[in-house]
Order: C-alpha cells, then structure tokens, then sequence
C-alpha cells in the first residue's frame, strides 16, 4: 500500500480541490490589497481602479463572500479524500485479516490488531486529507504572499520575512521530540486502563483478601506514572505554540521597525504598511502549521508502514483447487470415508510434532470417539481436520481427496467444529445460532435448540431466542455457550460434525441424551446424520461410538470400542476408573 | 445535575492545587493586556512617528513593541503551564478517587455493571476532563476575556466607529449558534458510527476463526462495508459544517474591516478620526477573530468535559458497601457460625436461599453438595458478605456478620473461588496476595506443600512473571497456584469452591494432595465435587433448590435414605446396569462407601 496508489482513484476531486485552494488564496491575497486601497483613500490619496471608498468596501465584502465559498468547497473535497481513502484503506485490511490463519490471530493481540484499525488509520487518514490541504495551502500562500510583499517594498519584504525560516526550523525540530511525547502518554494511558482491567476482573478476589489499599497504591504507580508523562508533553506544548507565536510576531516588530522607516522616508505610504502587516498575519499561522504538518506526514508514514506489515503477512492455510463438495461428495450418505493416513501435524513454535502416526477411518453416520489425557493433542487432531493448521507429514482424505486440495470454502462447507470454548457473537440468541445459515427457518432453529436441550433455557428468557447475549445482553453459562455452540454447528448441516469437548460444562447425562439425538435423521429424514468425531473426557459419552482411539502424548495407544478397550485397553481402563470416581457425584 | 454542581465537584477535586490554578487564572490579566498592547503599539507609531515623520519615535515604539510581545511570550508559557499542571493534577486525583471508589462498591454492582462501562470513568471521562486543561479549552475563559477587553477597548478608543462597526457581532453570534447546532449532532452521529464500528472490529477480529470455519468471511464483509461506509458519510456532513464554519469566521473579519474602512471614512471627513486609529482597529480586528473560530471549537470540549464530568460524579455518588460497624474490634471465632433464617435472592431475580438453618463448628469440615443452581456458592458468598442476607441474619459466635468491620471478617476468611484468578506480575506477589509479609520460606514451604515445587521452577521461580490472566499456565497449575496461595494467607475459615472442568490425571492427583494439606486441623466450607473430599467431611449439607434438605456425615445421609442417598443410587444403578464390564471400577466405588 503507497500514498499515491492510495490517491488514484480520486485524482480529479483532489485537482478541483486544489484549484479551489488556489482560488481561495488568489482572493485572500487580492483582500488585503484593498483594505490598503482603503486606507489611502481615507488619507486623501488617489488609488487605481477606485474612485470612492464605498466601491472598495463593497468590492471587500464580494471577495469576503466569494472566498468564504472557495474555501469552504476546498476543504470539503480535500478533508473529504481523507475520509474516502480512511474508508478505502480500513476495508481494504479488514478484507486482508479475513483470509489470515488463525495462528495468525494467535500470534497478534486483538488489541494491537485493532490499534492499527483505529490510531494508524486515522494517521493515515490525517496524512491525506489534513497534511495535503496544509502542505498545498503554504506552499500557495507564501507562493502568493511573498512576492506581492516585495513588489511593495524589497528591503521591507525582506525585513518581514526574515523569523519566518526560523519558525519552520524551529516548529520542524520541536514536532518530532512532541510526537515522541505524545507516544510516551499514550502508552502511559493504555498501561493504566490495562490495571484497571485487571483490577476490575478480579473484583471478587480483591475484596477476599481485602486488598483494597494495596489494590490501590499499585494503581498509583501507574497513575503517578501517567501524570508525569501528560506534564511532560504539556511542557512541549507549553514552550512550543507560545514560541511559535512569538516569532510571528516578530516579523511584525521587525516590520514596525523597518516598515515605520520606509514609511517616515517616504519609501512606502500607511496603507502599504498595514497591508504589509495584514499578510504577515496571514503567513503566520501557516508557518507556525508546518511544523505540525510535517508531524502529522511523519506519522502518517510510519503509520502506513506498520499498516504494510501486517497487509504482507501470508495466510499460513492456503485453500486448494477443488471446488464445491458437492461435486466430490455424492449426497448418497454412505459413500464417503474420512481416512486419516499416517498423520503427523506439528506446530511452528513446537519442536516436536504434537501428532505422529495417527489413522483412521469414519463413515457417515458413525462416531469416531477421541480420548486420552490433557496435552495428548485430541484438540490438534479437530484443528487438522477443519485446516486450522497444516497436515506436515501424512494425508487426511474425504472421499479419497487430500482436504489440502479443496478450496478452504468447500471444506468448512463439509466440516463443522463446536468446540468447549466457544466464540459467541454479542447478538441475539438466534443470529448466534443461525451464523452459518442465515436464512434457516424458524422449524430448523426450534428443531436445533431441542436437540441440545436448549428449549427450557430459551423459554426462560425473557425474549426467548431474540434475546440478547454476551456483553450487551444476558451472560450465559458455561454449559448454555457450549450448547449455542453446538447447535450453530448442527444447523450448519455438516457431512463432518466435530465435538471438541464440546460438553464438558453439561450433565453427563443429558451429553449422552444429546450425542444420542445427532445419531439421528435431521429434520424430516432427507438428511443422514453426518459422520461424527467426538473428544471428550467424558468416556461414557464415547462409550457407544463405533471406534475409540486412546491418545497419548500425540499419539494413538489403544483402539477399539468400548468393551474392547475395558479389557485390553491399560490406560483406556485407568480413565475410566477415574472417570467413575469423578462422576459418582457430579 | 446542574452544570453548577458538576463545577463544584471538580473544583473540590482541585483544592489542593488550588494555589497554581488561581495563578494560572489571574495570569489571564496580563495576558490579555499584552495581546491588547498589541494594535495600542502600532496606532501609537503610526500617531507619533509615522504621521509627524519622527524617526526616533518610530524606534521607541517598535522597541516597545518587541517588548510587549515578548512579555506577552513569557506570561502566556507561564499561564499555559500552571493550568495544565493543575488540570493533569486533578486528573490525576479523579483518577486515584474513582479507582479507590471502585474498591469500596458492593460486588452486587458488578452484577449489573458491564466492566466497560466502569472502565470508561476511570479512562475516557476522566481524560475528556482533561481535555478541558490540555486543548486549552479552559483558555474558552481568556478567549471571553479578550473578546470583552478588545471591544471595551475599542469603544474607548473610539465609541462612534467601535458602535458601528460591532453591528456584525451580533450577526456573527447568531449565525456559530446555530452552526454550533448543527455541527454538535453531526459529531454526535459520527461518534455514534464510530463506536459501531469499532464494536464491530473488535467483535470480529476475536472471531475470526469462527468466522471463517463458519464459511461467514463474506457476510462480515458485507456488513463492515456498510458500517464503514456509514461512518464515512457522517464524516462528510461534520466536514462541510466545519469548513462552512471556519471559512464564515474568515469572511466576517474582512466584512469587520470594511465597516471599519466606511464608517472610518465618514467620521474622517467630519475630522472625528485619527489615521491612527483607523490603524488600531484594522489591527486589532486582524487579532478578533482567531479567538472567535477557538471558540466554538473549545465550546464543544467544555461541553463533553460537562457530560463526562457528570457520569463521574455520579459514579463517585455511588452506594458503597458498609465498611463501618458498630463493632470495629477483630471478629472472634471460637465456637461457632450460625445460619439462621437464611433467605436470599441477587437483586430482582428469584430466590436463591430459602430459609436456611445450620451450624458449622469450630473446627470442622463441612461439604456443600446438591446440583448447580442449587445455592452452594451463595452459601459461601454470604458468609464471606459478598452480598447480604436477604432476610435472616448470619452469626459468628452469636454476633450478626453485619456488626464487624468488614475487612476484618473477611480477614477470617480465605476463598479459593472455582474460577481462578491472578493478577500481571511475578509469582511471588501472586502467591502471598493473602499475607503480603510472607517470607520466602513461607512460600516455599507452601508451594512445596501443594506439589507445585517444578511448576514453580518451570515458570521461572519465584520471580517469574505471569502474563494477564496467567494465560502461560494451564488451568489446573492456576488452581495449584490458588491452593499455594491460600495455604500461605493460613486463614481461620478456608473457603473452597471445587473446580468442576476437565484436568488432566496427573495435576489432578496433585490437586487432591494440596486440597488435603489445605484442609487439614481447619474450619472450612467446602463445594464439593470429588469424593474424596466429601466421605472425609465431618458434616455433609445437601442443596436442593435453594433449599436445606439434608445434612450429616456420609454413613448417617445414606441411612436417612434422602436426596443424598438417591444421589448415590443413581450412580450405583449406573453401575448396576454394567456390574459385569466394569468391576475393578466398582469395587474402588464401594470401597470409599
């Protein structure tokens, strides 16, 4: 991404914004000119092109008017390309994270994430819209301004002009130690919500252990930290703008001094030197802005370049050629088997392989049970499955087809996940659970919250399935959240339905009422329950599947069904045995 | 709230440096006096030197001049500081008020306060507060200041030309009301876009991967497509208010100035009127108007400082929870807490608690159990007077818990709640949380107690440091972590609320031996999900629906033939439906019957 590709597209309306800029300045130049007129003839002098004072005044009062209008249509087109492009470079990003792997957002927080999204593109934005107008306005004006004023009086001109390259070097010099401030209290405040935050999620601890006063000295850490960080910019901009001010007026002393001169010589007469005086303040505060413009580009670009970083990161899962499933899947259910061939995946900052040697076979309608102990890589064999992250070593095949060579959108088409921890949307109940299908009908819904036992809970909300959760709404549940998220991947309609632990907050008993229900027909019987892969570490949840695979340490130990396992299977009985004692009371 | 009264509660706020802002306040005067010296100067040359062609004159006042604008330079550093010291001051102590404040509120308020919300008093409303010192929006006082000292001086100077050449202020007043209007719901509708905006980011960008398993990449686009382009379309309408405004205020100086030109011209040839005057106003009406544009714009910083200015005092105003007591000596608990009467219900919901007796005895170890929802963790949470009795009173040693000064009973206490929690810092601190003057032995013992010994080496000692929300530990070492810490605080009441989610066998193991050493020659309350922990209990109180309905050990539960002993039926016919596939299983279960 580069500032001039980003302008392209709206050339013409920075061209009639420029010409506007130019417009306004030529009539902002030819104003003082005629209060100069003014003067003179108020002195009793002759001027040209005006007989009478009232003609002067009612000229002023056309150009006051027509320059108001230019510079108003000026600063809307100009500020207005700030915002386009703003528009343009925000969805532009927002389109590029939506192809990047999640181990990218493993990686970067949401909060930096959003940083770019809201003070880097902002910063951008100012660069185009802002920083353009200004650098375009100064150049004209003093293009404008200064050779008028030599055309009055050289030795004057030159007088008057002399602070102005002092202003710019000094505002120059100060912009970038200020933009180094303001970083230093911007950081300072988000340290500072950072302890709230945390303060504030452990409110309930804080209160047990009556830590309310150390609670609070710490909090003054940071705080005290965040005040001496503010003075230290108010310092800057203490001595900056009142500095920047004094040497604009400077050039009026100066004028005064040597202006007054010519005027007692008789060099130039009093309406020379007032208008003389009156552009110099108009010069004033565009010099005085440069400073602050050359700050604003400097962000700009470094705001840009960080932008550009993230722009250049590559999805890690590339989609294959493949396209809709079903010209691969024939819809007669039983003719596609999911194979795992010899799998290894292994994770980019690991140096082992989480997975090695890992085979199976599921056909719809089956279940494939996955269990073993914590860090035995169950929830990295589900992540393989949908390409969350990449097979290294091994195939996994739907139908005799690598899944490397579908497109990504086929896949997720065939495949869908309800993991133990969810992500739910800050939406109504409904729209969470109609995500991947929209336009699901009200009977699939109803027929969804039932089979996960949700129907008591939506009828004890107030607004039953419109209602509102997450953080504007209703907190649910553990148990509830993991429901919503299984019947967002039922009503999917998947060929491949995972359950990562996607229970665990549930009753043993009523888990094992709700796998029982997706072992059946969906809605009218058309649909065949798809092939299923339940991890759990509940084994009566798996106890009924067709297969049981016992991981341990990435790889699989013991297979076979339930029975099997309970009497060749050590540590598949070891599990259980524990199970038991932890289920007794539940 | 009247405006009055929000000012009042800043101004209490900056009393202890009052002494700066006064100074930055009277320094407004000089200020003002050397900006108006300004055009005063120049006539002044134009007068004596210009007009009569005197040479020295002209030197004299342009040195005067130099003078007056450096003056004005320093006075106006000087100025600008204070206020912005005193501002970042007051900032400073709203900021430590409203975080003690959050300290002291009732965890009820937790309940029904998104933590957003009071995470925007402490940063967003308080720095619009700042605002106000920082953009100079205090400054809206010299701008009114100058405006006044100008046109009195004007008036003075000349009252016939300064009369009718003010005619346009009027004009200009009424027309940047209105714009003032217009320009505040433009932004307000802007603001409004951009937090849809950024709502919607924030949302998506934590899902994303949802998203995309969800095949739902192209829909999210789609509709941030059009909140992005709302929010663009927004900003056009703030755009053409603001340039039509700043370029209203151009126009009106020039329109100023040519009054001056034609009424100057008027009086001149009636022989009222001194070039050198003319040159003052022309002048000093360059100097107007700057201050005038500021001034709308400053206008609306003093406005949201207002309103976020009113949320914090409202916050502050807040019901905090009942820290004083009657009896403000440490609770004793020799014998025993009583419940008596117990009813509870969390704000308008149903009731949680209904009427519930029971005593715990010093010494012993007593288990909650029944089905969630079923008021266990309330029970706790009463005792602990995170919330109060709805009706019924809790006694300690026959004294009301309401009657001790709280942090004192909860100092008899310590928690280890079911969802951990730790804070950003190094385990150390972590660990001693509940007794900060723990030494290091202490600690060391205690991890060692709870078999956290190579969790400890492995985080890196006792100066590792823990990420937010401990994200670089699994769950069951944060649970560890929490028994070590409880251990270490060695309180006379121990709380433990069981953790119910999946852990794996070996830290699970680890977990039962520190829970023992935890437990052990303690009074403590216990929700209770393993078995272990319920068979050794010296007193067993069984929840149903918010109801008391059993209690006794675990032999006189069974015999009462209860709810108790059906939640054990129910497993035992589990088993009975499998005798045969599982009987080493069973055997183990019947062995700790």
């Amino acid at each position: 991404m580069r500032f001039s590709a980003l302008f392209r597209p709206y050339w013409r309306q920075l061209m009639l914004g420029l010409l506007a800029l130019i417009t306004t300045n030529l009539f902002a130049l030819i104003l003082p000119r005629l209060v100069n007129m003014g003067i003179s003839v108020i002195e009793g002098k002759k001027v040209p092109y005006f007989t009478s004072i009232t003609s002067i005044v009612l000229a002023i009062l056309a150009l006051a008017v027509l320059a108001a209008i230019a510079r108003t249509y000026s600063r809307i087109l100009m500020f207005g390309v700030g915002r386009e492009i703003e528009r343009d470079v925000r969805r532009d990003v927002f389109v590029h994270l939506s192809t990047l792997s999640p181990s990218f957002y493993e990686k970067r927080s949401v909060g930096d994430l959003m940083s770019h999204m809201t003070s880097d593109i902002n910063n951008i934005r100012m660069c185009t819209g802002f920083a353009v107008l200004n650098i375009l306005n100064i150049v004209i004006v003093f293009a404008g301004t200064a050779p008028v004023l030599f055309s009055i009086d050289h030795q004057v001109a030159f007088a008057a002009l002399l602070p102005f390259p002092l202003v710019m070097i000094t505002a120059q010099a100060l912009s970038g130690r200020m933009f180094q401030r303001v970083r230093e209290y911007q950081a300072s405040l988000s340290d500072l919500s950072a302890r709230i935050q945390e303060n504030l999620s452990g409110a309930q601890v804080v209160r047990v252990f009556h830590q309310e006063e150390a609670e609070n000295t710490r909090f003054a850490a940071v705080n005290d930290h965040a005040f001496r960080a503010a003075i230290r910019l108010a310092k800057m901009r203490v001595v900056m703008f009142p500095l920047m001010r004094m040497m604009g007026a400077l050039g009026v002393a100066v004028t005064l001094f040597v202006g007054g001169r010519a005027v007692v010589l008789g060099h130039i007469d009093l309406g020379d030197y007032v208008e003389i005086n009156a552009r110099l303040l108009q010069l004033a505060w565009p010099a005085i802005s440069l400073g602050f413009v050359m700050s604003v580009y400097s962000r700009g670009q470094a705001s840009l370049a960080r932008m550009n970083v993230l722009l250049e990161a590559r999805p890690e899962i590339v989609g294959g050629a493949l396209p809709a499933p079903k010209q691969v899947v024939r819809d007669s259910a039983d003719q596609f088997f999911v194979v795992a061939h010899n799998l290894s995946v292994q994770l980019p900052q690991s140096a082992k392989p989480i997975l090695y040697g890992v085979s199976f076979t599921v056909k719809p309608g089956e279940v494939l049970g996955v269990v073993g102990p914590t860090g035995a890589g169950k929830s990295t064999l589900t992540r393989a499955l949908c390409r969350e992250v990449n097979v290294a070593r091994g195939q996994l095949l739907i139908d005799g087809q690598d899944i490397c060579d579908w497109q990504l959108h086929a896949l997720r088409k065939f495949v869908a996940v309800a993991p133990s921890e969810a992500f739910l949307f800050s939406a109504s109940m409904r729209s969470n659970i109609t995500f991947a299908r929209p336009d699901a009908s009200q009977d699939e819904v109803m027929e969804v919250v039932r089979m996960v036992d949700l129907t008591r809970d939506v009828d004890g909300f107030a607004d039953g399935l419109e209602t509102m959760i997450g953080e504007r709404g209703v907190t649910l549940s553990g148990g509830q959240r993991q429901r919503v998220a299984l019947a967002r991947a039922i009503l999917a309609r998947p060929k491949m339905l995972i359950l990562d632990d996607c229970l665990s907050a549930v009753d043993a008993q009523t888990q094992s009422t709700i796998v029982e229900r997706l072992k059946q027909p969906v809605g009218d019987g058309t649909h065949t329950p798809p092939a299923m892969i339940i991890v759990s570490h509940r084994l009566s949840v798996v106890q009924e599947a067709n297969e049981i695979v016992v991981l341990d340490k990435g790889q699989i130990v013991e297979r076979g069904t339930h029975l099997e396992l309970l009497t060749k299977g050590a540590l598949y009985r070891a599990l259980w045995g524990l199970q038991l004692l932890e289920e007794e009371l539940g | 709230m009247p405006d009055s009264r929000i000012m009042l509660r800043l101004y209490e706020g900056l009393r202890p440096f009052l002494k700066p802002f006064v100074t930055a306040v009277l320094l407004y005067i000089p200020v003002t006096l050397l900006s108006l010296a300004q055009p005063l100067v120049i006539g002044a040359a134009v007068e004596h030197g210009f007009q009569t062609r005197n040479l020295s004159q002209v030197e004299f006042w342009a040195a005067i001049y130099l003078l007056v604008v450096i003056l004005y330079a320093a006075a106006e550093m000087a100025q600008t500081y204070l206020m912005q010291f005193s501002g970042q001051k007051l900032v400073n102590h709203l900021r430590k008020d409203l975080f003690a404040k959050v300290q002291r509120l009732p965890m009820s308020t937790f309940d029904h306060t998104p933590l957003g919300k009071i995470l925007t008093r402490i940063t967003s409303d308080v720095e619009a507060v700042a605002e106000l010192f920082s953009s100079g929006a205090v400054a809206i006082l010299g701008d009114l200041l100058f405006l006044t000292a100008t046109l009195l001086m004007l008036f003075l100077v000349n009252a016939k030309l300064s009369l009718s050449t003010m005619m346009v202020l009027p004009l200009l007043a009424v027309g940047l009301v209105f714009f003032r209007r217009w320009t505040r719901t433009a932004y307000m509708h802007v603001r409004v876009m951009l937090s849809s905006i950024n709502g919607f980011l924030q949302e998506y960008l934590s899902g994303m991967p949802t998203v995309q398993l969800f095949n739902q990449v192209k829909r999210a686009e789609q509709e941030f497509s059009e909140h992005n382009a709302n929010y663009m379309l927004a900003n056009r309408r703030a755009i053409f208010l603001d340039s039509a405004i700043y370029s209203f205020v151009d126009a009106a100086s020039f329109v100023t100035v040519a009054a001056v030109l034609w009424v100057g011209m008027g009086l001149r040839q009636h022989g009222a009127l001194g070039l050198g005057v003319m040159v003052t106003f022309v002048e000093a009406l360059n100097r107007f108007f700057q201050p005038i544009r500021e001034l709308a714009n400053n206008y609306a910083v003093v406005q949201s400082a207002l309103v976020s200015g009113e949320r914090i005092v409202e916050f502050l105003d807040q019901p905090e929870e009942n820290v004083q007591s009657i009896l403000p000596f440490v609770p004793v608990f020799k014998r025993e807490i009583a419940f008596e009467n117990v009813s509870f219900s969390y704000g308008h919901g149903s009731q949680v608690l209904h009427e519930v007796n029971f005593k715990i005895e010093h010494g012993q170890r007593i288990a909650l159990v029944g089905h969630t929802g079923a008021g266990k963790t309330t029970v706790t949470k009463l005792l602990t007077r995170m919330y109060d009795a709805t009706h019924g009173a809790i006694r300690i040693d026959g004294v009301d818990v309401r009657d001790f000064d709280l942090r004192r009973l909860r100092g008899l206490f310590n928690v280890v709640p079911q969802e951990v929690f730790l804070f950003q810092g190094t385990l150390r601190d972590n660990l001693r949380y509940g007794r900060m003057d723990a030494s290091d032995d202490d600690i060391l013992q205690a991890v060692h107690l709870c078999q956290a010994d190579e969790l400890l080496a492995r985080a890196g000692g006792l100066d590792g440091a823990l990420q937010v929300r401990a994200t670089n530990l699994s769950l069951g070492e944060r649970q560890l972590l929490v028994l070590a810490r409880a251990l270490i605080a060695n309180p006379q009441i121990l709380i433990l609320d069981e953790a119910t989610a999946s852990i794996d066998t070996e830290t699970e193991r680890r977990l039962q031996v520190a829970t023992k050493n935890l437990l052990a020659n303690r009074t403590s309350v216990t929700v209770a999900h393993r078995l272990s922990t319920i068979v050794d209990s010296d007193r067993i109180l069984v929840f149903h629906k918010g109801r008391l309905v059993e209690q006794g050990d675990h032999h006189a539960l069974l015999l009462q033939n209860g709810i108790y002993a059906k939640l054990i039926e129910l497993q035992k016919s589990e088993f009975a439906l499998r005798p045969t596939i599982v009987p080493d299983a069973s055997d183990a279960f019947m062995a700790a019957d």
